[in-house]
């Protein structure tokens, strides 16, 4: 049960390698069905196969290490500084910024950067008024004169800017 | 025969004021960036990649080889003031540079950082413009083989490194298949799902943003400010002078520079080891030779020395690997590559031969960079206090923004953005779980390389064997160096399952 406790506990350890794994098997089946199989898995096929090696063994190091009572994954102590604790805002930042990746070509670059920026600033707690309108707005138009203007370098027109 | 045209062509280059602006302006970005804690020079130079693209390949390899040089510094000044590093190389750094602090010499060590920094990085320059030509001969009698094995031991020396080898080895193997998407000499389509903007592979720019970058703001986003805790301000006048008096105190230790610069310089060369390693080891040969070792982690003067020069001496070893071979040895070159690859030029022997006047520019870019940190490293520290204490509820739009522009700029596809973002995804995951980005970056920048040069073997011989690498005596070598960096892996690995199984009996 102890067991099965700290493996729900400590699954997420999988999340990274599972993803790889997996995209690595379906790229592995779908270049297998192409025509001239041996010249295209040249190098997908080692790699493949020692991603799977390596992937069993770290699973299976981990299981033994729980079974025996020890931690199988020492991780650094970097990692161990990466721990998200404000989830909240963590989330909103990552929503917003999928809408403002998003909205940029409906809305255009300047707008929606503008407005990305003061919901961010918002989120943050400032409560100046005048620095989540000015700040955000000065930013979005500097980065538009210096990549539209000076470096001729289009940036996302939408309907707007 | 030794031809002096295309180093009068590389100084030629840098014979303009634009030029010299640039590398200014890099050293002085960098330097700033490099002293917010949690801004790290990877990043730096990742958000500043895309402006290259308009640039001339000069002024834009030259400004980003200037913001690294600058952030290999910056990252000092947190340490030395408030004990937080700005980037992990610095570490070694706050040792004795802290105590100083303490001591009320913070202006003092700041000068000696300056100033090491400097020496080191100029150090670097010049191995880097001695040895590079040597490197690309011997690396021009490589063949497809050998080309292939170096790919491989790239990726096996920054898996060795890591401190889990199965993590490193999934996340390399991940990274290569990622560089394996796209078009083929063959004509066949592999992993594109469809969309035809991964024709030509896995952007390699918008990846490296998103793993890098963003993915970082996600963990700057748990702080109010990077820094917890607050520098002290001072009298300018004062500052100044001792600015200049710590400056002087470097002049003292001539041999410590050098050595330190020596150390810093080869294992910079090394994949994956970096300017973190060569300080510490640095520091630790400083403290093993030195007349004082118990003054070390006290203020001593040769500890921070030591670790200035070589971290920023690591930089001309970094380039002279990734310019002579095409393998980024860490992050920062790796987002360099990416900057080459902008510009339609490709890091390895063919670059020097190609294009050697403009691998001297920036080789020399980076002699000019060094007197640039002489004084931008000086007026920086002045205002050192005002420069770190820059809130993250100001950086996380800024870079967030600038991020999203660049990325866009490069091929003016939203499409790129995605990718962006979907990597960012990736690099928190991998950040949380401890996975190194540096894999996965090596593997999608090395992934085309091994396939091509794997394919050529195959052509080459009419089968794939084990035979084709044995009977080669430079693929024999190479092959050495790969068991010689998986060695210490299976000697761990024997010696953990030994204490496992120990450690099973008894319970």
């Amino acid at each position: 049960m102890d067991f099965m406790r700290q493996l729900g506990k400590k699954g997420g350890e999988f999340a990274v390698p599972s993803i790889m794994l997996a995209y690595a098997t379906y790229y592995y089946l779908e270049v297998s069905s192409l025509p001239r199989r041996e010249i295209n898995l040249l190098l997908i096929q080692p790699v493949y196969f020692v991603m799977l090696v390596a992937f069993v063994i770290l699973v299976s190091a981990y299981i033994y290490g729980l079974l025996v009572g020890r931690g199988a994954f020492a991780s650094g102590s970097d990692a161990a500084d990466r721990k998200i604790t404000n989830k909240i805002s963590t989330l909103s930042f990552a929503v917003l910024t999928v809408a403002y990746v998003f909205g940029i070509e409906w809305l255009g670059f300047v707008i929606s950067s503008w407005l990305y920026m003061a919901l961010l600033l918002m989120l943050f707690s400032v409560k100046s008024w005048l620095i989540i309108v000015i700040f955000p707005a000065g930013t979005a138009l500097f980065i538009y004169l210096t990549f539209d203007m000076w470096l001729s370098i289009p940036l996302p027109k939408g309907i707007l800017l | 025969m030794f031809d002096a045209a295309p180093i009068l062509e590389g100084l030629g280059l840098l014979a303009d004021w634009k030029v010299m602006s640039i590398i200014l302006l890099g050293v002085f970005f960098g330097i700033i960036t490099g002293a917010i804690p949690g801004f790290s020079t990877p990043l730096a130079i990742s958000i500043m990649l895309p402006l290259t693209y308009p640039m001339s390949p000069v002024l834009g390899i030259a400004f980003l080889t200037a913001i690294y040089a600058g952030g290999n510094f910056g990252s000092s000044i947190s340490s030395i003031l408030l004990n937080i590093p700005g980037s992990p190389q610095a570490i070694v750094t706050g040792f004795d540079g802290n105590p100083m602090t303490k001591q009320g010499r913070a202006s003092e060590a700041l000068g000696m950082a300056v100033a090491s920094s400097a020496m080191g990085n100029l150090l670097g320059a010049f191995f880097l413009i001695l040895v590079m030509p040597l490197i690309v001969t011997v690396a021009l009698m490589f063949g497809p083989p050998e080309l292939f094995l170096v790919g491989v031991l790239g990726l096996t020396v920054i898996a060795a490194l890591h401190n889990s080898f199965l993590k490193a080895i999934i996340a390399g193997g991940f990274g290569v298949l990622l560089g394996t998407v796209g078009m083929t000499s063959t004509g066949a389509i592999r992993g594109t799902h469809g969309y035809f903007e991964l024709m030509d592979g896995i952007p390699v720019i918008p990846a490296l943003i998103g793993l890098i970058g963003f993915s970082e703001l996600f963990y700057m986003l748990q702080q109010r400010y990077v820094t917890g805790g607050s520098a002290q301000k001072g009298d300018s006048q004062k500052n100044l002078h001792s600015l200049l008096y710590g400056f002087g105190r470097v002049l003292k230790h001539p041999l410590t520079v050098l050595k330190s610069s020596t150390i810093g310089v080869i294992i910079g060369a090394l994949p994956g080891a970096g300017a973190t390693v060569a300080s510490v080891v640095s520091y630790n040969e400083a403290k093993r030779s030195s007349k004082k070792p118990e003054e070390f982690g006290k203020g001593a003067e040769e500890g921070l020395i030591s670790a200035e020069s070589a971290n920023n001496a690591s930089e001309g070893g970094a380039l002279a690997t990734m310019l002579s071979l095409g393998i980024p040895g860490g992050l920062a070159t790796a987002v360099m590559v990416g900057a080459f690859m902008l510009q339609g030029l490709i890091p390895g022997p063919r670059l020097f031969i190609d294009h050697q006047g403009l691998v001297y520019g920036i080789m020399f870019a980076q002699v000019v960079a060094s007197f640039f940190l002489f004084m931008a490293g000086l007026l920086v520290s002045l205002y050192a206090a005002k420069v770190i204490n820059i809130p993250t509820i100001v950086l996380i739009p800024l870079i967030a923004v600038f991020s999203v522009a660049g990325t866009y700029a490069i091929s003016l596809q939203m499409f790129d953005v995605k990718i962006m973002l979907v990597f960012a995804a990736l690099g928190i995951l991998m950040r949380k779980y401890d996975y190194p980005l540096i894999a996965v970056i090596l593997g999608i920048i090395l992934g085309p390389i091994l396939d091509r040069q794997l394919m050529r073997t195959f052509q080459g011989a009419g089968e794939l064997s084990i035979g084709i690498f044995l009977n080669r005596p430079v693929s024999l070598i190479l092959l050495c160096m790969i068991l010689f960096c998986l060695a210490p892996i299976a000697f761990k690995i024997y010696r953990n399952t030994r204490e496992s199984l120990g450690f099973a009996r008894r319970t």
